[in-house]
């Protein structure tokens, strides 16, 4: 178990280098640790300073329940991070270390030390000198509260790697990232969802009696970080020897931490290396292949034309149907674009379980805006998935871009996949409108408004992804151009809004005039204003994707 | 034996990279044809007034050490990278004028698979026959043949993002096909493929070619373009310095190699160190 110190300074240099050097590459990457690091302090520095004001001023109990769930909050987020994020950082990947003569204890200490060049550490170790300066009421008090919440990092960054360690071929298999993407994109959506099941009043008064009659300790005080609490709160109350006791309980679950993390290390080093996609299969039968190509590969072999042809298929090319049928798949089996659907499924949640949640709301409940609102959200949504529609291609827009399909058609395919997404989101919002606020003779008028703004919108959308395509990280994480993106977002929902107006007007007047025997006129009207707005855009951007393929491909994707 | 592009006389190259007249590009037995084109990134030329006529039927493959400026050429042949300045002729059609035209007539295989991910080997193949306007039924019947001679149809229902690079590979090389190309472009075909599938690839492409489809293919893998091209380019440095079938090649290198393999003829062209480096303190005796 010798540690070289050379080498443990050589390991971090490597740390250092892979971290600065990923900003030098990717300059955007900086502006994103930046504001992570912005994050971390205002949040961590937040709950320590009143969790510091808690230890010192809330009356024990209180200020012990709350170390308990602070150090146990502290745990489990580490434990959940590396779930959540992992992401293979060069200077921490130890597969890539085993090639060298390490020992196991020079792996784990430079493990340890990289900690300290991640984000989240700060917020940690934050977290951590709040306990120190808030329990310090004596030297004493202050040298044993440092040695506890030192050996406490070591436990909850080699807890945190242990899970690393265990669950590595799952968080290396595809099915866990998309997973990971779309829970990610979950929990980022549903602030509103968790204020209002979490974070109520009645709640949060319930959460403070709870502290004063110590509900938590009970149950906590028996985790690791319960052993590290006691240890202070002991010492707090005089009680040395058992404060100590404690102390050495949790150096004593530290190193079997440790020591587990080694031998799970070890064995996932020393086991055979799992591609993390397709199994070798030993195939026997392909000494049976034939070596000749097949007539399906010969040049001059038959074209027969099918002998059937559907209506939908007369009506709608091969290519728009396969195209659009290739998208529709791909909103289900991509975790990114399910991710980018998800805030959009998640106002559509919060427009039906609004008026469950709060029934007095003057918002919800026999007001006809919850119908007119519907068409907003779907425009939303809309814009939301259209809006960098070759963007979203990522690095296959290579692939598309290599078949011979005339632009328009491109574009057709795609707008067509979101509209069957769009208008089956329609169909159902109007449908709870309806029945929430009874204003039965909106719904036409509200259909044909969505239905004309949904061509307006992708009009809209189309313009902007052949004029202002932008890079989409293939991760799932926010495109770099991420206010590029929201200044679009709001100038293109304005311009739909500003083009709706003729057909909000055309609609809206005879309603108020009570003449809606107009209607008869402006409906097709206003259906044959959003299709005409769409097909005329789309088909004068669409010769622009052809003329600059090459620099569309140089900005959307990464070769 | 380095030439620049003027030197278009040197005993490497052959004469019929010395025709750049347009009805050259455009006869029906030209299927490949550039003239004076040119990639320029910031300073550097990667690819240099680069001229090529190929004729159909022939499988030529284009060597060049890395960065030589392959990889360019193919993205500029495709449409997938535009050039500074030349023309570029596939099957008669101009790449940068027609592109749509230009792309039903060629089938690619890129360096970089950027394939359908999320799409299944089978779904995928479908796509891309109805991306190339090949009728349903003929989509179905080739995709399932394609993906049985490349002995893919156990794993044609997986998700490609599942796939192996080996696997990938062929899946793309079979979208390339389906539409039965003119013109096959291959950048690194043979690279992360077992031997059985490029034994399998090789007889395809040979077959191919035997019916009048035209290959364009780099590799690294001097055996694999020795024995299967009909004619061989060399790139260095954005520039063609020799050109030829293998025996045409060998005769122009030095008279006392006339049985140089291709490997000794492509050392010779692109110019490499011939002083052997040794590193002596791998003979000494100890460890460190």
């Amino acid at each position: 178990m010798a540690i070289h110190a050379d080498k443990l300074r050589w390991l971090f240099w490597l740390r250092w280098k892979t971290l600065t050097r990923g900003f030098s590459r990717r300059p955007a990457s900086l502006v994103g640790a930046i504001v992570l690091l912005l994050i971390v302090l205002g949040v961590a520095g937040t709950v320590a300073v009143v969790t510091f004001v808690a230890y010192r001023n809330l009356t024990p109990p209180a200020n012990s329940e709350v170390l308990y769930l602070v150090l146990t909050g502290v745990l489990l987020i580490w434990i959940m991070l590396p779930l959540l994020e992992f992401t293979s950082n060069e200077g921490l990947d130890v597969s890539k270390l085993a090639l060298f003569p390490l020992t196991r204890a020079e792996l784990m200490a430079s493990l340890l030390f990289s900690t300290l060049l991640d984000i989240p550490t700060i917020g940690l170790v934050l977290l951590l000198a709040a306990v120190i300066a808030g329990w310090a009421v004596s030297v004493p008090m202050a040298i044993l509260a440092f040695f506890t919440m030192l050996i406490f990092y070591v436990l909850v960054v080699g807890v945190s790697q242990l899970v690393l360690a265990l669950f590595m071929s799952t968080l290396q298999s595809r099915r866990f990232r998309d997973l990971s993407i779309i829970i990610v994109a979950v929990f980022a959506s549903s602030c509103y969802l968790v204020e209002q099941f979490v974070l109520g009043g009645a709640r949060f008064l319930h959460f403070t009696q709870s502290l004063q009659s110590s509900t938590y300790s009970p149950y906590l005080q028996w985790l690791p970080s319960g052993v590290a609490a006691r240890s202070i709160l002991m010492a707090i109350q005089g009680n040395w020897g058992a404060s100590l006791a404690w102390l050495g309980l949790l150096l004593v679950i530290t190193v079997v931490v440790l020591y587990l993390w080694q031998l799970v290390l070890e064995r996932s080093l020393s086991s055979p290396e799992v591609s993390g996609s397709a199994r070798v299969r030993n195939r026997r039968r392909q000494q049976a292949v034939p070596l000749a190509v097949s007539p399906a590969a010969r040049p001059g072999s038959a074209n027969a034309q099918p002998a059937g042809v559907s209506i939908w298929g007369r009506i709608v090319s091969p290519q728009v149907s396969a195209i659009a049928l290739k998208d529709l798949k791909y909103y289900w089996r991509d975790p990114q674009l399910k991710a980018r659907m998800l805030p959009a499924l998640i106002y559509v949640i919060i427009f039906l379980v609004g008026p469950l949640l709060n029934p007095d709301s003057s918002r919800f409940g026999g007001s006809a805006f919850t119908l007119v609102i519907v068409p907003l959200l779907v425009f939303l949504f809309l814009a939301t998935l259209s809006l960098n529609t070759l963007g979203l291609e990522r690095d296959s827009l290579t692939t598309l871009f290599l078949f011979p399909v005339p632009p328009r058609r491109i574009l057709w395919g795609k707008n067509l996949a979101v509209f069957a997404l769009g208008i089956v989101e329609f169909l159902i919002l109007i449908a709870v409108g309806v029945f929430l606020s009874h204003a039965w003779n909106l719904v036409l008028p509200v259909l044909v408004v969505g239905l004309a703004g949904m061509g307006v919108t992708l009009g809209c959308a189309n313009f902007a992804s052949v004029y202002f395509p932008q890079y989409e990280r293939p991760t799932g994480q926010t495109s770099q151009s991420g206010c590029l993106r929201a200044v679009l977002a709001l100038v293109m929902l304005a311009a739909t809004a500003i083009l709706l107006v003729p057909v909000v007007l055309a609609l809206a007047l005879p309603y108020f005039l009570r003449a809606e025997w107009i209607w008869g006129i402006t409906i097709p009207l206003s259906l044959v204003y959003g299709i005409a707005f769409h097909q005329v855009v789309t088909l004068l951007v669409a010769p622009r994707i052809l003329k600059r393929a090459p620099e569309i491909l140089a900005v959307t994707t990464r070769e | 034996m380095l030439m620049t592009p003027e030197k278009n006389g040197s005993p490497f190259t052959s004469q019929v990279v010395q025709q750049p007249m347009s009805s050259t590009y455009t006869s029906t037995s030209t299927a490949i044809a550039t003239h004076d084109l040119l990639r320029v990134f910031g300073q550097k030329a990667a690819v240099n007034h680069l001229n090529l006529t190929i004729q159909r039927g022939e499988f030529y493959g284009f060597l060049g050490p890395n960065g030589a400026g392959k990889s360019t050429t193919i993205k500029m042949l495709t449409g997938l990278l535009r050039p500074t300045a030349g023309t570029a002729y596939v099957a008669g059609v101009n790449v940068w004028q027609d592109p749509l035209r230009a792309r039903t007539v060629m089938g690619v295989l890129p360096e970089h698979l950027n394939l359908y991910e999320r799409l299944s080997g089978r779904e995928f193949l479908i796509f891309a026959g109805h991306m190339y306007g090949v009728p349903e039924a003929d989509i179905r019947r080739r995709t399932e043949e394609l993906l049985h001679i490349l002995t893919l149809t156990d794993d044609a229902g997986k998700l490609i993002v599942d796939y192996s690079l080996g696997m990938r590979k062929k899946i793309a090389l079979a979208a390339a096909l389906i539409h039965r190309p003119q013109v096959l472009f291959l950048d690194e075909p043979f690279e992360g493929i077992d031997p059985v599938s490029s034994r399998t690839i090789r007889d395809i492409l040979h077959d191919l070619t035997q019916h009048g489809t035209t290959v364009f293919f780099s590799s690294h893998i001097l055996e694999v373009v020795e024995r299967l091209s009909s004619r061989i380019g060399i790139i260095n440095q954005g520039i063609l310095v020799a050109e030829g079938t293998l025996q045409e090649l060998r005769e122009r290198a030095s008279g006392e190699q006339k049985d140089a393999t291709l490997e000794d003829i492509f050392l010779s062209v692109v110019g490499a160190p011939e002083e052997v480096h040794n590193l002596s303190w791998l003979e000494q005796d100890g460890g460190n």
